[in-house]
C-alpha cells in the first residue's frame, strides 16, 4: 500500500490505518527511538505512541511526506522519554555524545529568564544549512537529527570516520558562529 | 541556549531537507537543482602485468556525472582571510551485484604493500562485517592512502555516490579505467584550498565494492601498483588498528 492509500484510511477513520503504519514504517520508526533510547523497550513504546499520535492528528493533517511525519513525531517522543531518564541519571549512548557535541554550538546554561523561541531558532538553522554543501548538509542531519553513530554514517557516505569527524567539529564551528551573528548565542 | 534547545530545533526542519538525506527528492525553494550530465567514459588500456588478484568478474559498468548549478564559498581560513568559490558535482556508480552477493564480507581483501613514509591509522571492520576501512598517512601532512571494501548486498545507496568539488568552472576528470584487467572507475578530486587532492578508483567483482584511494599525486604507474597489490587475506586481524577514536580525532585537530 502506498502512502496516498495509508491516508486515505486515517481520512475515512479506518483502523487499518494503524497496522499498515506499522507494516510500511514500523521498523524505521523504530530504528529512530533506538538510536535515541538505546532500550528496545523504550523503543517499542515510542513506537505505538507514535502511530498513536499520528491517528489523533490525521486528519484534519495530511503529511505530505508521511514516512518524514512519522520520523519527526518518533524523534520528539523519543527525546522527551530520554530527557526524563536523564533527570534520573540514566541514559548514554549515541544522543548523550551527539548532545555533547551540540553543546559546543551553544552559550551556556538554560537561564529561566531566557525564552529562546524554538520556531526561530529552526528557521535559523535551515538557513544555516542553506550555506554548507550538500554532503555536510546530509552528513550533519544524519547525525543530528537521525542521531546516527559517525561509523554508520562513514559507512552510509563511503567515508573514513575521521573524514565524517571533521566535517562534523567543522559545521558545528560554522553553525555556533552563525548562531552568534544571530543573536541566538546568550 | 542549550544544546538541548538546539537539537529540539533541528527536528523541526523542513522536509526537504531532512528528505534530502533519505533520498526522497524534492525540490526546495530558492535552489536551482541538479544539471545532469551524461557519463563520458573513457577506457584507457594500461599495461598488463601480473595479476596479484584473482580473475573478478567486473561489475562495474559506468558512472553518471551530475553538477549542482550553485556555487559555494568555503569557509574563510582563520590563519590567512581566505576563502574561495566551489562547485559540488556527484558521481553515482553503476554496479551489478550477484543476487547471492554477501552481506557481510566473508573474504577480506587488503594493499598490503603500502609505502614506507605511511603509517597505519585507520583499519576497521564496521557494521557487523559489512563494510572495512583501512587508512594510511604522512603523518603531518594530508597524503593519506584508503581502502574500503563492502560487502555486496549491504551496501548503501550512498556509497555508490563519489562526491567531487571542483572550482566552479573545472570540468571534473572522472572515468573508466582498466587497471590489469580490472575494470572500475577513476574519479580525480583536485586540490582546493586547504583540502589535498585524491585520485579514488572504484572496482566490483560482483560480490564486493572496493575502493583505493590515493594521494592526487600519485602517478598512474603507482595507482596500478597499488590496484594490482590488492589481495585475498586468509586473516584481517593483523591488519586492524588499535586506536581509538579519541587517537583518530587528534590526528585531525
Amino acid at each position: 500500500m502506498n502512502d496516498d492509500q495509508i491516508l486515505d484510511l486515517y481520512f475515512a477513520r479506518d483502523e487499518r490505518a494503524i497496522r499498515e503504519t506499522n507494516e510500511t514504517y514500523g521498523a524505521y520508526c523504530m530504528q529512530v527511538a533506538e538510536r535515541i533510547l538505546c532500550d528496545r523497550q523504550d523503543a517499542e513504546e515510542m513506537v505505538n505512541d507514535t502511530l498513536l499520535r499520528a491517528w489523533h492528528t490525521i486528519p484534519p493533517k495530511r503529511p505530505v511526506v508521511f514516512k518524514l511525519y512519522l520520523a519527526k513525531i518518533v524523534r520528539n517522543l523519543a527525546f522527551s522519554r530520554y530527557r526524563a531518564r536523564a533527570a534520573e541519571k540514566r541514559g548514554g549512548g549515541e544522543l548523550t555524545l551527539a548532545l555533547e557535541e551540540l553543546s559546543e554550538c551553544v552559550g551556556g546554561g538554560d537561564d529561566p529568564q531566557e525564552r529562546v523561541d524554538v520556531k526561530e531558532l529552526t528557521v535559523a538553522i535551515q538557513r544555516f544549512l542553506d550555506t554548507v554543501s550538500p554532503r555536510d548538509r546530509k552528513i550533519f542531519i544524519r547525525r543530528y537529527f537521525f542521531v546516527e553513530s559517525t561509523a554508520d554514517i562513514a559507512s552510509r557516505f563511503g567515508l573514513k570516520e575521521s573524514n565524517v569527524l571533521m566535517i562534523l567539529v567543522r559545521v558545528r564551528k560554522k553553525l555556533k558562529g552563525y548562531l552568534i551573528k544571530e543573536g541566538f548565542w546568550l | 541556549m542549550t544544546n538541548e534547545k538546539l537539537f529540539e530545533a533541528i527536528g523541526d526542519l523542513d522536509d526537504a531537507m531532512i528528505g534530502e538525506t533519505e533520498g526522497i527528492q524534492e525540490r526546495r525553494n530558492g535552489h536551482l537543482g541538479w544539471k545532469m550530465t551524461l557519463i563520458a567514459a573513457v577506457v584507457a588500456g594500461l599495461a598488463i602485468t601480473a595479476v596479484a588478484t584473482p580473475q573478478i568478474r567486473n561489475a562495474l559498468k559506468g558512472g553518471k556525472l551530475e553538477t549542482e548549478d550553485t556555487v559555494w564559498l568555503s569557509p574563510t581560513n582563520p590563519i590567512d582571510g581566505t576563502s574561495y568559490e566551489m562547485r559540488h558535482h556527484e558521481i553515482r556508480l553503476d554496479v551489478e551485484f550477484n543476487e547471492d552477493a554477501p552481506e557481510s564480507i566473508e573474504n577480506y581483501y587488503i594493499p598490503p604493500e603500502i609505502p614506507d613514509e605511511y603509517t597505519q591509522y585507520l583499519g576497521h571492520i564496521m557494521k557487523d562485517g559489512m563494510f572495512t576501512q583501512f587508512g594510511w598517512i604522512v603523518e603531518g601532512t594530508d597524503r593519506d592512502i584508503c581502502f574500503y571494501q563492502w560487502a555486496g548486498n549491504s551496501v548503501p545507496s550512498e556509497a555508490l555516490v563519489v562526491d567531487i568539488t571542483t572550482e566552479p568552472d573545472a570540468v571534473p576528470k572522472h572515468g573508466l579505467r582498466t587497471i590489469n584487467g580490472i575494470e572500475g572507475y577513476l574519479v580525480e578530486e583536485p586540490t582546493l584550498g586547504n583540502n589535498y587532492g585524491e585520485r579514488k578508483f572504484y572496482w566490483s567483482d560482483g560480490d564486493y565494492l572496493f575502493c583505493l584511494q590515493v594521494p592526487c599525486d600519485f602517478t598512474d604507474a603507482q595507482l596500478e601498483e597499488m590496484v594490482t597489490s590488492v589481495q585475498l587475506v586468509e586473516d584481517i586481524k593483523p591488519y586492524l588498528s588499535t586506536m581509538t577514536e579519541q587517537e583518530i580525532k587528534d590526528i585531525f585537530r
